[in-house]
């Protein structure tokens, strides 16, 4: 079964179990696009040919989310576009020579992530990502369900056992301050 | 409050919000400096946890990637004039294969088997069995160099003179090797077609000489070239039952036979 682009981009937008689905079925869908890639960067292995792509459905799957992505050209074009040019990436790592490929092509700029990209260094990126891990299991389920893949609070509670919705946004917020304490931040 | 401003950030970072909402939140971050550090802070912690969403999302199709990469596309070509589509082929079901494997291996197998099989002999009397079984042994070895009359006469197969100078030599009381003498008595006789006679001098030979075996054996075949089934059968069961005895193959070989 071939789901549209418009199916797609709904069920991620909606976020929770529907946006895990469609990103797997987008994922599954489009995966011809690296068995292209295997006969056409043939310098690249497997596990290579699979990062570029998985990076790829990263951010589509994010550009799908922030708005960046306004169907202006068809999701496997853009998937393609952006697998493509990881590729390249990839090549370039593994060549001694700082070759030149004329056929990159530009990814479609993400004007919405410009200024937090100018406020965030990749350094607090990081160091948000190993107090989150100090969290405890509880709070990062929470903020991963919520945050991340978009659940919503009944959802939440549902999935990891709790009373109602409430406690899972009196959790989240809790836990969100403490990350932030954690952070170094009063 | 704090929190107020992190649900803003996310409005925001998720394009969620309205032109003019926009224009508010960027210039509020141009002109506030608590606020803009206030939303940096919340930034980082927004940012942080979608890079370990997107971590961990990465590693789940990892493991779906691996295991796409390796399974060939289902091929779904419609057919067209450069691929015309393939006539269906009759397929035997796997069972047919099974037996005409089998019946080929009984068919290379079987002349194989009768080959190998040894025959056995389909004897028309006792005296066909006698004759397929009796081997004359040759005169035992001399020792002490000095030829016996008797010895020289079986060597040559002269069965008449062996068994005159035999009985001479056990007509005397005084002769010591008597169960070797009975022995070659009896073979002798047997040899010369006197079954019972033949019997007569292996009943002489001792239990304790090392003619006993032998002696037994050929009493089973004189017993057999007399037609005396019973007591051919009991001395081959007695040969059989025993696991050292010498003769004890030919013996359950002459019992089978004989069924």
């Amino acid at each position: 079964m071939t789901y549209s682009d418009e199916h797609l981009t709904g069920e991620i937008r909606t976020g929770g179990v529907r946006q895990e689905r469609a990103v797997k079925h987008l994922y599954e869908q489009c995966f011809h696009i690296v068995r292209y890639g295997k006969t056409k960067y043939r310098q690249l292995d497997d596990d290579d040919l699979v990062s570029a792509y998985n990076s790829a459905i990263l951010a589509v799957r994010n550009q799908i989310l922030n708005g960046a992505f306004r169907g202006d050209s068809a999701i496997q074009t853009y998937l393609n576009r952006i697998f493509m040019n990881r590729c390249i990436d990839f090549l370039r790592a593994k060549s001694s020579n700082p070759i030149e490929f004329v056929e990159r092509l530009p990814d479609n700029a993400d004007e919405s992530q410009d200024l937090l990209n100018r406020w965030v260094t990749e350094e607090q990126i990081e160091k948000v990502r190993q107090k989150l891990l100090q969290l405890g299991g509880v709070c990062q389920q929470i903020l991963m369900y919520s945050e991340y893949l978009g659940y919503n609070s009944a959802e939440i509670a549902e999935a990891i056992g709790f009373k109602n919705a409430n406690s899972v946004n009196s959790k989240k917020y809790a836990c969100l301050q403490k990350l932030r304490e954690l952070m170094g931040v009063k | 409050m704090e929190h107020q401003t992190y649900e803003l950030l996310k409005r925001y970072a998720q394009g969620r919000m309205s032109e003019t909402e926009r224009a508010d939140f960027e210039h509020r971050l141009a002109t506030d400096a608590a606020f803009a550090e206030e939303a940096a802070m919340w930034a980082a912690i927004y940012k942080g946890i979608q890079a370990e969403g997107d971590r961990q999302l990465e590693k789940q199709l990892r493991d779906a990637g691996k295991k796409l990469i390796q399974t060939e596309p289902v091929a779904e070509l419609k057919p067209s004039v450069v691929n015309p589509a393939l006539k269906k082929r009759f397929q035997v079901p796997r069972w047919v294969y099974a037996i005409a494997a089998a019946l080929l291996l009984l068919l290379v197998a079987w002349p194989v088997y009768q080959n190998l099989r040894p025959s056995e002999p389909a004897f028309a009397d006792n005296k066909a069995l006698f004759g397929h079984y009796f081997r004359q042994p040759p005169a035992p070895e001399v020792r002490d160099a000095q030829v016996s009359a008797w010895r020289a006469a079986y060597q040559n197969k002269d069965y008449a003179a062996a068994t005159a100078e035999l009985e001479h030599l056990l007509a005397d009381p005084a002769y010591t090797r008597r169960s070797e003498a009975n022995l070659y008595l009896g073979l002798s006789r047997l040899a010369s077609g006197q079954g019972q006679q033949a019997l007569d001098a292996f009943r002489e030979v001792s239990a304790d000489s090392f003619d006993w075996e032998d002696a037994q054996w050929y009493s089973a075949l004189a017993y057999i070239i007399v037609d005396d089934v019973v007591h051919a059968k009991q001395t081959l069961r007695e040969i059989s039952d025993r696991e050292d005895h010498p003769h004890r193959q030919e013996a359950q070989s002459v019992l089978n036979a004989m069924k």
